[in-house]
C-alpha cells in the first residue's frame, strides 16, 4: 500500500519517535548528577511493510523500548569492594580514636607515668626515710594507676559503643531489606508486560549498594526481575517481596527473631568492622593491658609484702591486692579414698606454703547420700561443707579463701582425709580486669610511712633502702608476661609468654595499635582507589556524558525538524492532488 | 574510553581531596615539628622512641642519684679528714707531754684539750646530711656515737649498725656512698685512743701516753686509707656522671633523629605538595570550563 497519506503516516511515526528520543535525552541530562542513575537509550526500529511483489516500502519508525546501559559485572565488583571499604572505614574511625589513648608520642601517656613511678622508687632509695619522697611515690603510683584505668575504661566504653553502632546498622539493614522487597514487588508488576522498569532498578541498585556498605552480600536476579539477597554466609535477607529482619539482644544478633546468634555470619561492611572491633581487636588490647597491669601489681606486691615499713611493720601491700582467679589447677591434691576429687585454687597464694585438710565425718555415696566434710585451713581456720543428694559429682564447690573442690563418683568412708597443698610457683593467674582495678592498697594509700622501703624489721633502721632498690630493679627485670592474640572474633584466644621488661611490653602494645590502625588506613586507601577506578569503569558505560547528550539532542532535533518537513511535503503533495481538475 | 561527565568532577574532587590530605600530612609535620603525631604515623619509630624515652628517664634518674651520692661522699670526706686532723692534734699533745717534766697545770690543760678533741670526734661521727646521720649504717635517725659511763669511766659507744648505704647508679649497678661508723671510726681506734689518752693524762701515766701516741698514728693511717677510698669512689662517681651526661646527650640525639622533622626535607616536600595542589586546582578550573555549549550558537 502506498500513497500520500502513507508518507504522512511515516512522518507521524518519525515525529513521535524523535520526540521520544529528545525525551530520553532530556531524562539523561536531567539525571546527570543523580547518584546511581544509569543512562538510558531509546531503541528505534524501522517498521517494514509486508512486501508486495518486489516492492518493499518501510512504514516508518517505531520507538521499541527504552533500555539502560547497565554493567552487571562491574556493579557487582563495586558492591563487593564497597563492603571491604566500609569495613575498613569503620575500623579506621574507631582505631583512630583508640590510638589517641596510647598516644605516648607526646610523652604524657602510660609510658611516661610508668617511668616516673620507677624513678620515684629510686628517689625513695636515695632517702628511704624521707616523707616527701614517700608522698611523691604514692602520687606517681596514683598517676600510673589512673593512666591504666583511663585507657582500660576508654577501651571498654569504645567496645560497648560498638553495640549501639551495630544496632543502628541493623536497623538500616532492616529498612533496606524492606525497601528492596517493596521495589521487587513493583518491578515484578511493572515488567509483567515485557517492559523494563529502568528507574526502579536504579533505585534498587542504590539500596543494594547501601546494603553492601553494611555487610557483605550476594544477590541474584530472578527471571521475573526480582532480586534475591543473602549475606555472603547465606543468611536470607530478601526474596521477591519477602524480607527478613535482624534483631539485637545484648551482644547477640538474631535473624527473624530466632534465638540463634548469627553475628558470625555477618562479615565485611560496617557491621563486620564493628563486630571485629567488639569481639576481637578491642578485647585483645584490653586483655593485654590487663596482663601488664596484673604483672605490675603482682611483681611489686610480692616484694612490698615482704618488706618493712618505716615503723618496722611488714605484710603490707602496695597495690590493692587483687584475687586473680587462677586459670589452672593450683597446688597438689593427695589423700586417702575420698571419692576421686579435684579442685582449683582461685587466689594468688601468699608467700609460703599452706595446706587445707578435708576429712569426712560420715559414710555415704556421692550424689545419693548427704555427705558432710570438715575442713581445716591455714591460720587455724576450719569449717564444714555439705554435699546433699542433689550434688552432681564433679561440680566445684567453694571451700574457703579461693579454694574450690569437687567430689567424683564414689563412696566416702568415715575418717577419709584429703590434703590440698597450695604452694606458689606453678601459678598462671588470670589477670583480666587488672588494668581496671589497679589502685593503691588501703595499706599505703595516704599513709606514706607504710611504704616498705626497708628489709629490716627494726624501726631504727630508717636508712635501709634495700627493698626500694629491689622494687626499682623490677623496671629492668625480664619478666614473663602473657601476650594474647585473638582471632576469629575472639573465638580463638591464644597466648604466648613474652620475656622482657614491662616497659617493652607496653611499647610493643603501642606499636601494635599503630600498625593495626595503619593497616586499616592502607586498606581503606586501597579499596577507595579501586572503587574509584571501578566507578569510572561503570560510569564509562552507565554514566551520562553531557556532550554526548547534547549531540544526541541535536540529532533528534534535526530529525524532528526533517520529519516536520515531511509533513510539509506530503501536505503540498496532497494540495497538488486536490487542485487537479 | 567513554567518560561520563560526573566522572570528570569525581576525578577532580578525588584528586583535590588526595592532594589536600597529603598537604595536611606534611603541614602537620612541619607545624608540629614531629615526624609522627599518632602511633599509626610510624609505629616502628614510635616503639624505638618509647624505648629511648624510658632509657633517658632512667639515665637521668641515675644521674640524679649520683648527686645524692656526691653529697654523701663529700660529707664523709670532710668528716674523715677532720677526724684525721684531730687525731694528729691528739698525737702531738701526747708527744709533747709523753716524755715527762710537765707541770700539773700543763697536764690538766692537756687533759681538757684531749677531752675537747674527743667531743669534737663524737660530733664528727654524728655528722648529719639533710637530718640523717651518715655514719650510722641503716640507723640514720639515731645519733650513732654517744658517751656513757662504763665502770666509772666515760666511754664512747656506737649505736649504729654495720650496714653501708648504697645508691643505684645503673641497671643492676649499685655504689656504696656511705660507710658505717663502725668501719670508719670504731675500727680505726679513734675513740678508744682518745679515751685512753685522756685517762692516761689524768693518771699521769707517761708510758701509756706514749703508747696512745703510737696508736693514734695508726688511727691517722687508717683514716687516711678511708679517705683515699672515699676519693676513689668520688672519682668513680664523677666518671660515671660524665658517662651518663654523654649518654643523655646520645639518647636525646637518637630520640631527636627519630622524632624531629628534618626541616630542609619537610619544607621541600611541603613546597612540592603545594605546587601539586595548585596544579590540581588549575586543571580543575580549566576542565570545568570545557563544554560543548560554549561552541554552540
Amino acid at each position: 500500500m502506498s500513497g500520500v497519506s502513507f508518507l504522512l503516516n511515516i512522518a507521524r511515526t518519525a515525529l513521535l519517535a524523535q520526540q521520544k528520543g529528545i525525551d530520553v535525552t532530556g531524562h539523561n541530562i536531567a539525571n546527570v548528577n543523580t547518584p546511581g542513575f544509569t543512562r538510558q537509550k531509546l531503541i528505534l526500529e524501522s517498521v517494514e511493510e509486508t512486501p508486495i511483489a518486489r516492492l518493499k516500502l518501510g512504514y516508518g519508525v517505531n520507538a521499541d523500548s527504552v533500555v539502560r546501559y547497565f554493567d552487571t559485572f562491574t556493579t557487582q565488583s563495586i558492591n563487593q569492594k564497597t563492603s571491604s571499604l566500609s569495613e575498613y572505614e569503620a575500623k579506621k574511625s574507631v582505631l583512630d580514636y583508640v590510638q589517641t589513648l596510647f598516644n605516648d608520642g607526646a610523652g604524657n601517656g602510660l609510658n611516661e607515668a610508668t617511668n616516673e613511678f620507677w624513678n620515684a622508687w629510686q628517689d625513695l632509695s636515695n632517702n628511704p626515710s624521707g616523707i616527701p619522697e614517700r608522698t611523691a611515690l604514692l602520687q606517681k603510683a596514683q598517676n600510673m594507676c589512673q593512666a591504666f584505668q583511663m585507657i582500660r575504661n576508654n577501651l571498654t566504653q569504645t567496645k560497648d559503643q560498638m553495640n549501639f553502632n551495630l544496632k543502628s546498622g541493623m536497623e538500616e539493614i532492616n529498612t533496606l531489606n524492606e525497601q528492596i522487597a517493596k521495589i521487587n514487588q513493583r518491578i515484578i508488576e511493572a515488567e509483567a508486560n515485557g517492559t523494563t522498569a529502568n528507574d526502579l532498578r536504579d533505585q534498587r541498585d542504590n539500596f543494594v549498594e547501601e546494603l553492601s556498605q553494611l555487610t557483605d552480600i550476594t544477590y541474584l536476579e530472578k527471571a521475573n526481575g526480582s532480586l534475591t539477597v543473602t549475606t555472603k554466609a547465606g543468611i536470607a535477607l530478601v526474596d521477591g517481596n519477602l524480607f527478613w529482619t535482624l534483631s539485637q539482644q545484648g551482644d547477640h544478633i538474631y535473624w527473624n527473631n530466632s534465638q540463634n546468634d548469627i553475628s558470625d555470619q555477618l562479615t565485611g561492611g560496617k557491621m563486620g568492622g564493628w563486630l571485629d572491633l567488639r569481639d576481637n581487636i578491642l578485647p585483645q588490647y584490653i586483655a593485654n593491658l590487663d596482663e601488664l597491669a596484673g604483672t605490675m601489681i603482682d611483681q611489686v606486691n610480692d616484694l612490698h609484702y615482704n618488706g618493712y615499713t618505716l615503723d618496722g611493720a611488714t605484710n603490707k601491700y602496695f597495690f590493692n591486692h587483687l584475687n586473680f582467679a587462677s586459670d589452672v589447677a593450683y597446688g597438689t591434691w593427695s589423700g586417702t579414698s575420698i571419692a576421686s576429687s579435684g579442685g582449683v585454687y582461685a587466689n594468688t597464694a601468699p608467700a609460703g606454703t599452706f595446706q587445707f585438710t578435708v576429712t569426712s565425718a560420715g559414710t555415704g555415696k556421692v550424689g545419693t547420700d548427704t555427705i558432710t566434710l570438715g575442713w581445716t585451713g591455714p591460720g587455724g581456720t576450719s569449717g564444714t561443707m555439705t554435699f546433699d543428694s542433689s550434688y552432681v559429682p564433679g561440680t566445684l564447690v567453694d571451700v574457703s579463701q579461693g579454694l574450690q573442690i569437687s567430689l567424683g563418683n564414689g563412696t566416702v568412708v568415715n575418717g577419709d582425709t584429703f590434703a590440698i597443698d597450695v604452694s606458689p610457683g606453678a601459678s598462671c593467674p588470670d589477670y583480666s580486669g587488672a588494668a581496671r582495678d589497679i589502685a593503691l592498697s588501703s595499706d599505703v594509700d595516704g599513709l606514706p610511712r607504710n611504704i616498705a622501703a626497708s628489709t629490716s624489721s627494726n624501726p631504727q633502721d630508717t636508712g635501709n633502702n634495700q627493698n626500694a632498690l629491689a622494687i626499682q630493679a623490677l623496671s629492668d627485670e625480664q619478666v614473663s608476661t602473657k601476650k594474647w592474640t585473638y582471632q576469629n572474633r575472639g573465638g580463638i584466644q591464644s597466648s604466648t609468654n613474652q620475656f622482657g621488661t614491662m616497659d617493652e611490653y607496653y611499647n610493643v602494645l603501642v606499636g601494635d595499635i599503630g600498625m593495626v590502625t595503619d593497616e586499616a588506613v592502607q586498606n581503606q586507601n586501597f579499596y577507595e582507589t579501586m572503587i574509584n577506578q571501578l566507578n569510572d569503569l561503570r560510569d564509562s558505560v552507565s554514566g551520562v556524558n553531557l556532550e554526548e547528550e547534547m549531540i544526541n539532542m541535536m540529532k533528534y532535533q534535526y530529525a524532528f525538524m526533517a520529519a516536520s518537513k515531511l509533513v510539509n511535503a506530503s501536505d503540498q503533495m496532497l494540495q497538488a492532488l486536490m487542485q487537479m481538475q | 574510553m567513554r567518560v561520563a561527565t560526573s566522572s570528570f568532577y569525581q576525578t577532580i574532587q578525588q584528586g583535590l581531596l588526595n592532594r589536600a590530605s597529603e598537604l595536611k600530612k606534611i603541614d602537620e609535620k612541619v607545624s608540629s615539628g614531629k615526624n609522627f603525631n599518632r602511633p599509626s604515623d610510624d609505629p616502628i619509630s614510635l616503639v624505638s622512641t618509647l624505648g629511648f624515652r624510658t632509657a633517658l628517664s632512667r639515665v637521668e634518674q641515675y644521674s640524679q642519684n649520683l648527686e645524692t651520692g656526691t653529697l654523701w661522699l663529700s660529707s664523709s670526706e670532710t668528716a674523715i679528714s677532720q677526724a684525721s686532723e684531730l687525731a694528729k692534734q691528739a698525737e702531738d699533745i701526747a708527744n709533747q707531754i709523753g716524755y715527762g717534766n710537765q707541770t700539773n697545770e700543763i697536764m690538766t690543760q692537756a687533759a681538757a684539750e684531749v677531752s675537747h678533741l674527743l667531743d669534737q670526734a663524737i660530733s664528727l661521727g654524728n655528722t648529719q646530711l639533710a637530718g640523717k646521720y651518715i655514719f650510722a649504717g641503716y640507723r640514720t635517725s639515731t645519733a650513732p656515737f654517744s658517751k656513757t659511763i662504763v665502770g666509772g669511766v666515760e666511754t664512747v659507744v656506737y649505736n649504729g649498725d654495720t650496714n653501708d648505704f648504697q645508691i643505684q647508679v645503673g641497671t643492676n649497678e649499685q655504689l656504696t656512698v656511705g660507710k658505717n661508723g663502725q668501719t670508719v671510726f670504731v675500727d680505726s681506734n679513734l675513740f678508744a685512743a682518745l679515751e685512753n689518752l685522756k685517762q692516761a693524762i689524768t693518771n699521769n701515766d707517761l708510758p701509756s701516753i706514749r703508747q696512745q701516741a703510737q696508736i693514734l698514728q695508726g688511727t691517722e693511717d687508717s683514716l687516711g686509707t678511708q679517705l683515699a677510698e672515699v676519693g676513689i669512689r668520688q672519682n668513680r662517681l664523677k666518671d660515671k656522671q660524665d658517662l651518663l651526661a654523654k649518654w643523655i646527650v646520645n639518647i636525646q640525639d637518637q630520640i631527636s633523629n627519630l622524632e624531629n622533622v628534618n626541616y630542609n626535607k619537610a619544607i621541600l616536600e611541603l613546597q612540592q605538595q603545594q605546587t601539586a595542589y595548585e596544579i590540581a586546582l588549575e586543571s580543575a578550573a580549566k576542565i570545568s570550563q570545557l563544554n560543548l555549549l560554549n561552541f554552540m550558537s
